[in-house]
């Protein structure tokens, strides 16, 4: 979207259009699912959140500062209500109690990835919720260990521990996910 | 090395995830517009209950401005039909004929007729020249209103047993006879005094014109019962406290019978070690109700009043840092920041008042009504024990609630323009104020002093 358009559509959000808040959201809808999807455990969840996501996109839009990018202040929101989502639905509170392990093991391992995206976001979801949560949070997002404790009220330790345990689950499932592809192509189990 | 290793790693994931991108179903964008579109709504609805409360002040004040011109109007009239039952009794009154100021309120009846008949019935071009065409004229026209109602009146005694025009006519002699008998020693009177003017006053509008005043004249005559049953317009401010109860017949009502307060830091010994916070305890807080309000007796010892009230209600609890400031979240660890929770609300209350004593200078009431009330916002907080988050959500809310409210006032100085009525006031609201979350199952109760100030003219 080019810059002008991109300001007047602002514009129009903002006078309440309602053609201009469908382009938007048509606009940034499918990237946002997609952070959404990587959050929960099914895509009815994540079309909660989205739905949740967009209605606080629409209330608070005016806070936008035109600084920063559009995408990046709309995906700041999809990421909080997916947070509150996951600890208010039933479904997703208890997975996210963490243990409060002090120690843990960097894993040094750096696999090449040459998964698709969706391959390599339904492994991520395959993740226990508090694994999964933690992970998006640090290694999608690019949040601190300190930002996550204050987010989930937990410990940095405590966020770091579980993101190196989710990082080395995850790895073991991308080499096997390979290996079960690579014996697919070839005709092997 | 590692630590680079690691991050590519999550560049790697990063660069894979940024590209994914998935279509949401149609009706995502139907539930999101809905959604959008019902807030707007709230806004539009929060305009009408505005302008209702600018409508239903204006309109009360407007009532109780025509129902003290009406007193002050037909108040005199009324003695003036009791003591004058013909017209020659009027025109023979001297004293008020021959003052200048009187005159030129003949000219104004005179002036009315000939705009309102210049058409049908030309008017004879003295009368027309004897309106009075100066400003001074026109003042004193309106300073002797009253006066001139005394003459409608007078006349209305005679014209309203004619039963057309023709007798009418016959009538009309008759009282141009009368007003030449009459010594009145005045020409002018005499030459103002014509026949054509008469006549149009004896037009049926004019007769009908009279019969609503006449019929509002016999309403005066029980001035003091027309005005209670009037509807008076009144304004009411209750002050106190809110507090939040979970069962309404728990005797113990203290909000923090249902939390298992930590006083320390609001951390619990969750399973397996695991960090699990309960919520800070729920202090109940200062809340007021301020709105206006019309009341009509019912009968002699009770009213009923309705009006619309904008509600305040809060309360407080302990909270850690802020860890979202968009959203409104805060941490329930190290719970040592005050939070408060506000609650506006938009009330219709209905009541009854029943007078309990005889007395007439200090009447004591009990008031018994409904209250339905809208929440048209709120900040309070709702509760995720783990990990341990306040966070905002609304939606969890029940925004329609119906109350029952109930008290005991005096009215005092009632023998003032504007009585004052106190008492205390208590409230409890029916409606679970949440079905889920923080106050789940909660209801709303109020205890404060509530005063009431009525615009009655007396």
């Amino acid at each position: 979207m080019r810059r002008m358009d991109h300001d007047q559509l602002l514009k129009d959000c903002l006078k309440l259009k309602p053609e201009a808040q469908r382009m938007l959201y048509e606009h940034f809808a499918p990237s946002m699912l997609g952070v959404c999807f990587r959050y929960t455990k099914n895509l009815d969840d994540a079309e909660n959140i989205l739905q949740d996501g967009f209605v606080k996109v629409f209330k608070h839009l005016k806070q936008y500062k035109s600084q920063g990018e559009l995408g990046a202040w709309i995906r700041k929101i999809m990421v909080n209500t997916a947070l509150t989502y996951l600890k208010t639905n039933r479904k997703y509170q208890h997975d996210l109690l963490f243990d409060e392990t002090p120690l843990h093991i960097v894993s040094t391992e750096n696999p090449d990835v040459k998964l698709h995206a969706k391959e390599l976001a339904e492994l991520i979801r395959q993740l226990p919720t508090g694994f999964q949560t933690i992970f998006n949070l640090y290694a999608v997002e690019g949040y601190t260990h300190v930002e996550i404790g204050s987010m989930l009220g937990i410990s940095d330790g405590t966020s770091r521990s579980q993101y190196a345990r989710a990082r080395a689950l995850l790895i073991e499932w991308i080499e096997k996910f390979s290996v079960k592809e690579q014996n697919g192509r070839y005709g092997t189990k | 090395m590692a630590v680079m290793e690691q991050n590519n790693f999550e560049k790697n994931i990063q660069q894979k995830l940024d590209d994914l991108k998935m279509i949401p179903s149609d009706s995502a964008w139907i539930n999101i517009e809905r959604r959008i579109g019902k807030k707007h709504k709230d806004r539009k609805v929060v305009f009408i209950l505005f302008f209702l409360i600018l409508f239903l002040l204006s309109g009360g004040y407007w009532l109780l401005n025509l129902s003290e011109n009406n007193v002050q109007q037909n108040q005199p009239a009324d003695t003036v039909v009791k003591k004058n039952s013909n017209l020659s009794a009027i025109i023979k009154n001297d004293s008020l004929l021959n003052t200048p100021a009187i005159s030129s309120g003949i000219y104004l009846q005179k002036a009315d007729l000939v705009d309102t008949t210049a058409e049908k019935s030309k008017t004879s071009p003295t009368v027309q020249s004897e309106i009075p065409k100066d400003k001074n004229g026109i003042g004193r026209i309106n300073q002797n209103q009253k006066e001139l109602s005394r003459d409608e009146i007078a006349f209305e005694s005679k014209e309203k047993k004619l039963p057309d025009e023709s007798t009418s006519i016959e009538r009309l002699n008759t009282v141009e006879s009368e007003i030449e008998n009459a010594d009145l020693n005045n020409k002018n009177f005499q030459n103002k005094i014509s026949l054509d003017s008469l006549s149009n006053q004896l037009e049926p509008e004019k007769i009908k014109r009279e019969m609503v005043f006449k019929k509002d004249s016999s309403a005066k005559k029980h001035p003091e019962n027309r005005q209670k049953n009037h509807w008076v317009l009144g304004i009411t401010f209750s002050g106190g406290k809110s507090m939040m109860v979970h069962n309404p017949l728990a005797l113990n009502n203290s909000s923090s019978d249902y939390f298992q307060s930590s006083p320390n830091s609001g951390v619990g010994s969750g399973s397996g070690g695991n960090p699990s916070f309960t919520p800070s305890e729920m202090k109940n807080s200062f809340a007021f109700i301020g709105g206006a309000f019309i009341e009509k007796n019912i009968s002699a010892k009770s009213k009923i009043s309705v009006g619309i009230s904008y509600k305040y209600f809060s309360s407080t609890n302990k909270v850690g840092s802020q860890s979202s400031t968009r959203l409104n979240q805060y941490s329930a660890a190290n719970t040592i920041n005050s939070y408060r929770n506000h609650f506006h609300y938009v009330e219709l209350p209905v009541s009854i008042k029943f007078q309990l004593n005889n007395s007439k200078t200090l009447p004591l009431y009990w008031h018994a009504g409904i209250n339905i009330s809208r929440l048209i916002s709120s900040n309070a907080l709702q509760f995720q024990s783990s990990p341990g988050l306040y966070f905002n959500d609304n939606s969890m809310f029940n925004r329609t609630q119906l109350g029952l409210s109930t008290g005991i006032s005096a009215v005092l100085f009632l023998k003032q323009k504007i009585p004052v009525t106190i008492g205390p006031y208590f409230y409890y609201s029916a409606s679970k104020l949440a079905d889920k979350g923080l106050y789940q199952n909660k209801h709303f109760r109020f205890i404060g002093l509530r005063t009431e100030i009525l615009f009655q003219k007396k």
